[in-house]
């Protein structure tokens, strides 16, 4: 390694010239030992040490002053010093005058070393961390430190390792030949992402062999678009494979959920794509600042005058003396006399020495100085120190601070900020019939108070009688909680101690804290459902069709086929916690060709999945856990918790109290919760936290996911065993569709079956509309009769369609996320012509994104709809507390959601951003003019009620029965000068409307109106109108405006995060 | 994106650092001072404490003021302007002359009355107008080193000196302008007795000068008593008339420990100063210093002020406890004392009026 470098700077020169190539070759390293090091083609590549200081020894003075020298207050000093060593017109002795400059430039430059000092210290720390890169002599991995790494290298990772550079991912422990990664430091998602194997590599079987590795990569230069990675792999064979971004493993991502990984360095150090994007913090001048400068600026004015001034004053002065030489004029040292004029340009130069004062030099030094000190009491704040993640809040940007008590505008996000992203199934409605789960609901509850009550009595955790005391008083009171709908069923007062505890038991899985586990079935819900397991069973026992069976309960099953196997969550199981559960019977690849699938779909199959299963399961238990005699298998556990809960399945009726004493289930959830996993237990790691609840939902009704591979999903039912799906293709999510779809082969009716998830305004537009609308069953009253059993079929449908839509809004109104569910049935020849389009798009090279986009489009039509969910975001702690001291400290508070109307209005009901008292100007237009007709009515509306107002407020605060807030405005730069009235109103719009309203002619009517609400509520908005939002107030108004986000790219603004979760 | 690649080597780095093991609380610690609970003042403004101090500040201010006032006046002072621009004035024919090299001494007299007699010590000054001694460049064109004895410096003035630091490459001593141009009138005085014989008033010489610049500040170089050989390579300012080492008699005052020179030094801050040329002792207690009667002023005229239109003047003036006759002091002592009297009243007749209408709103808190 050393050797090499020692070479390299001789040749970078002579062949960067040769290397303008628009791509960059990357062969293995192993190809090459030391002897032919010289040939090897990837020694131009940047290695992968870093280096992120500013200077080095020698450059450290001239670079240091140099970017000193930037400042304007500096170069002033430096040049009034420079100038008291021109003889002619010094005032003071110079080496003095020298004195607080160099001191200024001094401490300057500490800083900036100790600083650059620490970055270097953390880049050894980095360039210091071990990886397992493969040895050519050893023929093995060996540990190397991350510096050493080079393109070229092939390094192994194991699960939570941290990527030392831009990986190209070539083989993974995984059976589905996966890599999840959480990409948190380069995006701030905590939702894990995907990552595949390259194509090519798919096949091997058995273990990757890097010796034997010789093809040839060819990829783009290094550049810094994240979400861009393309090339192609050259194997020996002459085979050649497209490289996506999917197979891309950036540096400083975490491996999770994947054993291990190999993968080949394509980008090292600087060159690796988060390196590339480091361009340092932007620079954001505080207010303060500003004005700083401009008052300094005033200053210089000032003092230019006050010279001229002198200088004309001498110069007349001297004037008058003409000729008679007064005894106290000294000559110049020549002994020559100066002229008048000249003499009152040295004097002029004098004068800006002599009133140098009035350029506050200290001023900077000590505003530095306060703001130094400030950060420290905010770091050293004890109101924002959280106990439970034992952090500060952390200041990234130094010269802001004393902004944030400026701040008028407040834009916030909801999930994550508002809430704590942490999914919560809590209600279903399938088949146009709504199962409430009230149960659930109580539990829910429970969780809080039993926090609260654990806190109270920590000592007693086996939990036995005053346990049980506690929560059954709490429960009485959760009940009344929760039947008032008030905002209290979303605060959790002690939910920090079951975050703790819960955020140490995922630690390995995400999204798994008990309270998004375990979920209790609704007992109607799980009565059909074994009922609908037996009908089925029993239908496939005597093969008979299925088609016979009541269409409520094929649906409920279809719903919970859906929930398990339309999501990307992989299972495995915590003995073995990064081995999956591996249930392959034969291993295929996804439908590739049209032959392969003619070939794969003539002959009928059904596989006898439940022996096979079992056996597998038996296998994987016993490979799982050495000592079985402890750890019983994931079916015994399962049927375990099945006897447990049976006496709750059929109890009571709906509404009531369960008569089971609900410690029981209380008991289960605890005894994971308190910290050793049931062994056995299936884990699902997903990649956002809406699909664990779901499946964990689906679990709680014996639906169990039991496998996933990267054709087939396996899926555990009540009575029916395990039914492994074919998966023909999964359309996975995306922002603009809004919705995931899967395409599987249904195991025991043999069809292709399409289950859709998604945003209920798309599906809701997809589904299938009744086979005769009601307009015209009344206008041909008198329709074939054959059409009889349609209609009463299409009646059917349509009401459970309107029934469903009434229970999204119910859903949404009480602030639940929702989701629908639908599938679609298609013949073999559709699925023929979509697949054909399909398979074009997927191998299309230029636009395949967009192509298969619009494949998805084609898929996605007429749904048949299953049944929708409502999943809680919990509110996070404290949150209508800090927006009401937020709204009395004078704030306005925007709120901006990508979220449903109704969902959005109902948390920020729950959060206190609107009052149930105030009213709501709701802006819902489809068309520009539409919208700008909403605009000025109600502009109009609020001048014509709130005209009296704003002439004599005393009399109003009689007459209204709230007060009418009166801010002056106040920024006196600000367009509108007048005070501006808020008024008790609350604005809603949504994306579609804000879209318009955000058009360069409608945005200032837009504005107005929006200032003279209280709270704005944006809804269903895109992050780009987010931060158009944002920019639109700050420039037209403005004012100081601060963003809280979760995720820091989203919202560019004056603020890139700044969480304040009080 | 700005939380990209330098965060996310903190949280390495922070990765690592847990891997050792090492967990600490990091919840700041709840003191005073990190939680900026620390005690403060603040000071409220009542009635009960502003008119009092209102009162009391009156109170004190306008007997000091009168004191000073009073004192002030009692101080006699007499001014007489010889500068002879007035065709009429005894001196218009020596001031006709504008050059500082003129050889032949001229002298004119000045007689005068003085109307009452000087009781105590009298002091008596010479005034300059119009001469800008605290002109940048003249204020800075001397050599201190050179002043305090220091040889090398002597044979070597400092730049700062220029162009006054050599004449004809030999070094100057005193350099600079400030020595250049310094005063050279001789004045004496004579009492006229009411029989007509002139009666020259002794005037002396030393004790003029500060304290420190005598015995600190100003040195003769050498340690010889020998002043002509210690100035032995040196000349004369431009404009003097004679070297430093005769500017008188006795060795104590020769040199340039000369207490005229030293005075001179010690420039003045405003165009129209005076400084102290002769002090005029108290004979016994019986007669008064300077008796009621007619004086005559001599002049040797050698300092020409027509360049820069000044004035010359002599003062004679007894001094008090607070110095010099400056009535200023006593008047604002006066006027800012009854300000605040007439505020207090003011603002006592205000309370009484307004203050009980309100109790709470003029206390904040």
């Amino acid at each position: 390694m050393a050797r090499e470098k020692t070479v390299e700077p001789k040749n970078t020169r002579k062949k960067r010239t040769k290397k303008e190539y628009k791509t960059r070759t990357v062969h293995s390293n192993l190809l090459y030992d030391r002897a032919k090091a010289e040939d090897n083609p990837n020694r131009h590549y940047a290695d992968n040490k870093i280096k992120t200081t500013k200077y080095t020894l020698l450059s450290f003075l001239p670079k240091n002053l140099f970017e000193q020298f930037h400042r304007f207050a500096n170069v002033y000093f430096v040049f009034i010093a420079l100038l008291n060593f021109v003889p002619v017109c010094n005032a003071f002795q110079p080496e003095l005058a020298l004195a607080p400059v160099v001191f200024i430039l001094s401490v300057t430059a500490i800083k900036d070393l100790w600083e650059d000092y620490r970055r270097h210290r953390s880049d050894t720390e980095i360039n210091h961390m071990d990886c397992l890169v493969y040895s050519r002599q050893e023929r093995q991995y060996v540990e190397r430190f991350w510096k050493e790494v080079r393109v070229g290298d092939f390094i192994r990772l194991r699960c939570n390792e941290i990527l030392p550079s831009d990986v190209l991912l070539l083989s993974s422990s995984d059976p589905d030949r996966l890599v999840h990664i959480e990409t948190a430091t380069l995006d701030g998602e905590t939702n894990l992402k995907q990552r595949q194997v390259v194509r090519s590599f798919v096949e091997l079987d058995c273990d990757f062999d890097p010796s034997k590795y010789n093809s040839i990569i060819e990829c783009e230069k290094p550049n810094n678009d994240l979400s861009r990675f393309r090339g192609y792999i050259t194997h020996p064979s002459g085979r050649r494979d497209g490289l996506y971004k999917d197979s891309l493993l950036l540096r400083g991502c975490t491996i999770r959920n994947t054993e291990e990984c190999v993968g080949i360095v394509i980008y090292a150090g600087h060159e690796t794509k988060a390196m590339l994007n480091n361009n340092g913090p932007r620079y954001k001048r505080s207010k303060l600042e500003r004005q700083m400068n401009v008052d300094v600026g005033w200053c210089v004015i000032i003092l230019l005058v006050m010279c001229l001034f002198s200088a004309i004053g001498h110069g007349l002065w001297m004037y008058q003396y003409g000729e008679k030489r007064p005894v106290f004029d000294v000559l110049s040292p020549e002994g020559t006399d100066l002229s008048p004029f000249l003499s009152a340009v040295y004097l002029f130069l004098t004068m800006i020495i002599v009133f140098q004062v009035l350029i506050p030099i200290s001023l900077f030094v000590s505003i530095e100085i306060v703001k130094i000190c400030q950060v420290y009491f905010i770091h050293q704040d004890q109101d924002l120190y959280d106990d439970e993640t034992d952090s500060h809040l952390q200041c990234r940007a130094l010269n802001i601070t004393e902004d944030l008590g400026q701040m008028q505008y407040i834009f916030s996000d909801k999930t994550g900020t508002l809430t704590e992203n942490k999914m919560v199934f809590r209600r279903c409605t399938v088949a146009g019939v709504e199962y409430s789960h009230d149960a659930n609901a109580r539990r829910l509850a429970m969780y809080q108070d039993m926090v609260d009550s654990e806190e109270e009595d920590c000592p007693s955790h086996g939990g036995t009688l005053p346990r049980r005391d506690s929560v059954t008083s709490h429960q009485s009171a959760a009940k009344v909680v929760l039947r008032s709908q008030s905002t209290k069923s979303h605060r959790r007062t002690g939910s920090r101690a079951e975050a703790k505890r819960a955020s140490i038991l995922s630690k390995h899985t995400a999204f798994s804290s008990p309270m998004e586990k375990d979920i209790t079935p609704d007992p109607q819900l799980l009565e059909k459902v074994n009922d609908g397991g037996s009908q089925m069973d029993f239908k496939r026992f005597h093969s008979q069709s299925l088609a016979q069976m009541p269409s409520d309960l094929t649906d409920i099953i279809d719903f919970f086929i859906a929930l398990t196997i339309c999501n990307t969550v992989v299972v495995s199981s915590p003995n073995q916690p990064r081995q999956k559960v591996r249930m392959r019977f034969e291993l295929k690849s996804p439908v590739k060709t049209i032959e392969d699938f003619i070939k794969r779909f003539t002959p009928s199959r059904l596989t006898n999945s439940n022996s096979s299963s079992s056996s597998s399961l038996n296998r994987s238990s016993n490979r799982g856990c050495p000592n079985i005699l402890t750890s019983p298998s994931s079916e015994s556990t399962l049927t375990k918790l099945d006897e447990e809960r049976h006496p709750e399945g059929p109890g009571g009726p709906e509404h009531t109290f369960s008569p089971v004493p609900p410690h029981l289930t209380l008991g289960t959830g605890y005894d994971s919760k308190a910290g050793c996993l049931e062994e056995g237990e299936l884990r699902y790691e997903a990649e956002s936290p809406d699909e664990a609840a779901l499946v964990y939902a689906a679990r709680a009704y014996k639906c169990s996911l039991v496998g996933r591979l990267p054709d087939q999903v396996t899926v555990d039912f009540p009575h029916l065993g395990k039914l492994s799906f074919e998966l023909l293709h999964t359309l996975g999510f995306d922002s603009n569709r809004k919705r995931m779809s899967v395409v599987v082969r249904h195991p025991l009716t043999d069809q292709i079956t399409v289950y859709t998830k998604g945003a209920d305004s798309v599906i809701m537009d997809l589904i299938t509309p009744p086979p005769i609308d009601s307009e015209s069953i009344l206008s041909q009253p008198c329709f074939c009769s054959n059409f009889r059993l349609d209609d009463s079929k299409g009646k059917r449908q349509r009401k459970i369609l309107y029934k469903t839509q009434n229970y999204l809004n119910l859903y949404a109104a009480d602030g639940l996320r929702t989701l629908c569910i639908a599938k679609k049935v298609m013949t073999k020849e559709e699925y023929t012509v979509w697949l054909q389009h399909h398979l074009e798009a997927e191998t299309a090279i230029q636009g395949r994104e967009e192509l298969l986009y619009e494949s998805a489009l084609r898929l996605e039509t007429n749904l048949h709809l299953l049944g929708a969910t409502g999943i809680e975001d919990r509110l996070q702690d404290g949150v209508p507390e800090t927006v009401a001291s937020l709204r009395k400290a004078g704030l306005q508070i925007w709120v901006l959601t990508g979220d449903k109307q109704e969902t959005a209005i109902n948390i920020a009901y729950a959060c206190k951003l609107l009052d149930p008292e105030e009213e709501i100007i709701t802006l819902n237009a489809d068309s520009q003019e539409a919208t700008a007709v909403l605009l000025e009515e109600s502009l109009h509306y609020i001048q014509a009620k709130f005209l009296c107002s704003s002439s004599d407020p005393s009399r109003v605060y009689q007459n209204d029965y709230d007060s009418v807030y009166t801010f002056p405005h106040p920024s006196p730069s600000s367009s509108q000068p007048q005070p501006f009235l808020v008024h008790r109103l609350g604005l809603v719009i949504d994306g579609r409307t804000l879209a318009y309203a955000l058009d360069c002619s409608m945005e200032d009517r837009f504005l107005a109106l929006a200032r003279s609400c209280r709270s704005v509520l944006c809804c269903r908005s895109t992050p780009l109108q987010k931060s158009m939002v944002v920019k639109l107030v700050r420039n037209k108004l403005k004012v100081m405006t601060l963003a809280i986000g979760t995720y820091p790219g989203g919202v560019p603004s004056m603020f890139h995060q700044c969480s304040i979760n009080a | 994106m700005m939380a990209s690649s330098y965060n996310a080597k903190e949280e390495d780095g922070h990765v690592a650092v847990a891997g050792g093991g090492t967990i600490k609380n990091k919840k700041p610690d709840n003191t005073a001072f990190k939680q900026q609970r620390l005690p403060a003042w603040q000071p409220i403004l009542t009635a009960g404490t502003v008119l009092p101090a209102f009162f009391v500040i009156g109170l004190i201010f306008i007997p000091i003021g009168i004191g000073l006032y009073v004192t002030s006046n009692n101080i006699k002072e007499f001014e007489i302007d010889y500068t002879g621009t007035d065709i009429s004035s005894p001196c218009f024919n020596c001031s006709q002359s504008f050059s500082w090299n003129s050889t032949r001494p001229c002298i004119c007299v000045l007689p005068f009355t003085l109307e009452q007699p000087f009781e105590s010590k009298v002091y008596m000054y010479y005034g300059l107008s119009n001469f800008y001694q605290n002109h940048r460049r003249y204020v800075k064109s001397r050599d201190d080193s050179q002043l305090n004895g220091d040889i090398n410096s002597l044979k070597n003035p400092t730049k700062e000196c220029e162009p006054y630091a050599r004449n004809e490459k030999v070094p100057i001593a005193p350099c600079g302008a400030i020595a250049n141009s310094m005063f050279n009138d001789t004045l004496d005085l004579y009492y006229i007795d009411p029989n007509g014989t002139r009666i020259q008033i002794p005037l002396t010489k030393t004790g003029i000068a500060w304290q420190s610049d005598m015995n600190v500040k100003f040195r003769n170089p050498g340690s010889n008593t020998n002043l002509t050989a210690a100035f032995q390579g040196t000349s004369k300012p431009i404009n003097w008339h004679k070297p430093v080492y005769e500017l008188d008699t006795n060795p104590q005052n020769n040199g340039f420990i000369n207490e005229d020179f030293i005075v001179w030094m010690r420039t003045a801050a405003l165009p129209t100063f005076r400084k102290l040329y002769r002090i005029i002792d108290k004979k016994n207690h019986m007669t008064p210093t300077l008796p009621r009667g007619n004086y005559t002023l001599e002049v040797t005229y050698n300092y020409p002020v027509r360049s820069f239109e000044g004035k010359k003047r002599v003062i004679l003036s007894t001094i008090s406890w607070m110095g010099g006759k400056n009535p200023f002091l006593g008047i604002a002592y006066i006027t800012v004392g009854s300000v605040c009297f007439f505020l207090g009243v003011v603002l006592l007749i205000i309370h009484h009026k307004y203050g009980s209408r309100n109790n709470s709103a003029d206390i904040p808190n």
